[in-house]
């Protein structure tokens, strides 16, 4: 069965190459412009196995995002920080994200964590 | 003999009438006969008188003064005359002045001696007590605490007592071989001598004046002189008798008040200080000069009272200084505090005032004394420096804002330049892996590329102007350039970039401007961007160009959220972006608006905005032109 995984990045060409970039490895890719948006998404979806979580985002943020989703379901998924900010680790932790990555990224990088966290 | 006899009794009854005591005796002195008188006066009878022992009625200590010049007399048949006294029986004291002469025959030859006793009892006890009084005053002078001397009418000094000497520090004798004008301080002397003929010309009787001498040791002694003349008994003087009283230490006492006053003065007037001194009850008030230099009046034109005083308070400070007063006249506490008066010229002055009550024997409060300063430079040096002080303190929270803002925008600027570069860092990683398996490579993919790279390259641009603009070495190239062209060009562009978003164009005539085309196509870019930023993409952005005489206005409109009032002037600062949310989502530095004023100004220009929420915002900007007909 393949996997699902979330990315939720309000930066369209980051979303774009991520959700292309995924695909191209196997996975299905739900992706949302802003944490509003995966909420919304969410319970008309496959559930994801891991979401790659964007926290500065007009509209809803990641932070509110973290709080509303983790709220709202018993079953989570495992959310992994993508940020451009310098206290990234902090900010996962602040969520309690189970890693973070930041900006700018290596794709292999990326995909050996996916991988580490399926295991 | 009968005829002897006759004349012998004849004598005798007469003598016995005389007032004075007569005495008769023989070749040899011996006592022959006395009178009633000389009986009375001697307190004997005429036996004991002829029996030689009559010398026993003279007082003891007269008695071998008169026996031994009796006997002189008797021998040398002299005449005699002599004082002495007799003391009688009763114990009596009685001078009288015995006299005597010789009596002799037809031949010439001595027979005896006729003598009379008066009696001089009045005429001893006055010279006694003259003698008596001349004791008196000798001792007077001598003893007396004052120094005395007498003076010959040349200034010799004829007698001295001790105070004088001790006075001049001279001894009498010393002295007694000078003169007063010796010991008498130059600038004294001819006032002194002035004195003198004044006196000797029978103008004036006495004199007193206050003089200097000089002590042996060369000190100066003051002196209180009172002087007067001594006549003998002729009607020329014959000498002046001095009263000297030593004043030093008066003197010294009186010169150290005038010098504390002059003191007090100097030090009052060199600190432009003032002194007042008010009577409590009648509200009287007596000023020094200073004061009414302080108040900016004079003695012709301002009268001090409480009333009046009061009527030059500042009417911001009439009630506290009012008070004060008050309270340090009813004794409370001193009075003490700063008040503004404002003088005739309505010019307001700062002063400090301190006072204190003087109180009567029942404790009442009578007088306020005190003084006024001016403390106006001091109250404007402390303005100023509480003026720097905020000034500094504003500063400093400038540069403390400036400080945080530029962490921001560095915070803000490395996040902004990361979007783009992961973009850009991702999709050609993508692109090389894909590559590598083996995969085509899409045109669009490469298209997409380009569009991080010079967003990329537009942020670093952008950091490049205003770091140019902040050392201030963005320098136009200005030259005649067809604006409505250049605005023209811009749309075009802008909708060639924009796969074709919808700009409506009013430009109207052509219209010349002295400009930097590349910095000006640059700032209506700018505004047609942040339009297309801020604007739904089904709505248009308009564009208008309008001339008026030497100024044309390019206005951008969009019909996006519009922006509230109180963030309309910071859209232009440094650092500074629109809403937060909107940022966010359009993404950029917020460096555009700072960029594109900064250029507008250099043009001569400005640059604002009109927004209306929910309606839309018109930016636009003036710069000078030259219409083209």
């Amino acid at each position: 069965m393949t996997k699902t995984i979330m990315v939720i990045e309000d930066e369209k060409e980051i979303r774009s190459t991520l959700q292309e970039f995924l695909e191209f490895e196997g996975y299905d890719v739900l992706t949302a412009e802003n944490g509003q948006a995966a909420l919304d998404l969410l319970p008309t979806s496959a559930t994801p196995s891991l979401i790659l979580l964007d926290m500065k985002m007009p509209i809803m943020n990641g932070w509110q995002f973290a709080a509303e989703y983790l709220k709202s379901y018993k079953q989570t998924s495992p959310i992994v920080v993508i940020t451009a900010a310098a206290d990234a680790e902090q900010r996962a932790r602040d969520i309690n994200a189970v890693g973070w990555i930041s900006k700018p990224f290596n794709l292999d990088l990326l995909l050996d964590k996916i991988k580490q966290l399926e295991n | 003999m009968d005829n002897d006899n006759n004349d012998k009794d004849h004598f005798r009854a007469l003598s016995n009438l005389a007032p004075v005591g007569i005495f008769l005796t023989d070749r040899e002195g011996v006592c022959t006969f006395a009178n009633d008188r000389w009986l009375t006066i001697s307190g004997m009878n005429l036996d004991d008188v002829i029996n030689k022992s009559w010398l026993s009625a003279i007082h003891p200590d007269d008695r071998e003064r008169v026996e031994h010049v009796w006997a002189q007399t008797a021998l040398k048949q002299l005449p005699f005359r002599l004082e002495y006294r007799f003391k009688n029986s009763t114990g009596k004291i009685i001078w009288v002045l015995g006299e005597a002469v010789a009596l002799k025959n037809k031949n010439g030859e001595s027979v005896g001696y006729v003598g009379s006793i008066s009696e001089i009892n009045e005429r001893m006890k006055v010279q006694i007590e003259a003698a008596e009084n001349e004791q008196r005053f000798t001792n007077a002078f001598e003893y007396a605490a004052i120094g005395m001397a007498l003076v010959s009418l040349e200034g010799k000094w004829l007698k001295v007592n001790r105070s004088v000497c001790k006075l001049l520090g001279y001894s009498e004798d010393e002295l007694m071989k000078m003169t007063f004008q010796d010991v008498t301080h130059p600038e004294d002397l001819d006032k002194d001598l002035a004195y003198l003929q004044q006196m000797l010309r029978g103008e004036i009787h006495s004199y007193e004046m206050q003089k200097r001498y000089f002590h042996k040791n060369k000190k100066i002694v003051w002196v209180r002189l009172s002087v007067s003349m001594v006549h003998n008994q002729f009607p020329s003087p014959s000498y002046f008798i001095s009263q000297i009283e030593d004043i030093t230490e008066s003197k010294r006492l009186e010169q150290e008040l005038k010098d504390n006053e002059q003191r007090l003065q100097l030090a009052t007037s060199s600190a432009l200080m003032g002194i007042w001194d008010m009577d409590i009850t009648t509200g009287a008030l007596d000023w020094d000069d200073q004061m009414y230099a302080l108040y900016g009046v004079n003695r012709k034109n301002f009268t001090p009272s409480r009333d009046a005083w009061v009527s030059t308070l500042h009417p911001d400070d009439f009630e506290e200084a009012a008070n004060s007063a008050m309270e340090a006249i009813n004794g409370d506490r001193v009075f003490d505090t700063e008040f503004r008066v404002v003088w005739p010229d309505k010019s307001v002055h700062y002063l400090k005032g301190n006072g204190t009550a003087l109180k009567n024997n029942l404790g009442e409060p009578i007088r306020l004394i005190g003084i006024n300063y001016e403390i106006t430079r001091e109250k404007e040096a402390y303005e100023n420096l509480k003026q720097l002080n905020n000034y500094l303190d504003e500063s400093r929270k400038v540069a403390e804002q400036a400080t945080v803002m530029k962490s921001r925008f560095l915070d803000i600027a490395a996040h902004e330049l990361r979007t783009p570069v992961t973009s850009f860092s991702l999709l050609l990683q993508f692109t090389e892996k894909k590559l590598a398996k083996g995969q085509p490579v899409q045109l669009e993919t490469l298209q997409r590329l380009r569009i991080q790279g010079e967003r990329i390259s537009h942020l670093v641009i952008d950091l490049l102007d205003v770091s140019r603009l902040e050392r201030g070495v963005l320098s136009m190239k200005p030259e005649l350039v067809n604006l409505t062209n250049l605005v023209q060009t811009c749309v075009d562009d802008f909708v060639l970039r924009t796969d074709g978003r919808h700009v409506t164009c009013n430009l109207g005539p052509p219209v010349e401007a002295n400009i930097d085309p590349v910095r000006i196509y640059q700032v209506i870019s700018n505004l047609l961007e942040n339009a297309a930023k801020y604007t739904p993409e089904h709505n248009p952005i308009e564009i208008a160009v309008e001339a008026k005489s030497s100024e044309v206005k390019v206005a951008v409109t969009d019909h996006g959220p519009g922006i509230p009032k109180d963030q309309q002037e910071g859209l232009f600062t440094i650092f500074s972006r629109g809403p937060t949310e909107l940022t966010e989502r359009s993404g950029g530095l917020g460096l555009g608006l700072f960029i594109c004023r900064s250029i507008v100004e250099l043009h001569h220009g400005k640059i604002g905005v009109s927004s209306t929420l929910g309606q839309g915002s018109t930016f636009s900007f003036v710069i000078p032109c030259t219409e083209i007909s």
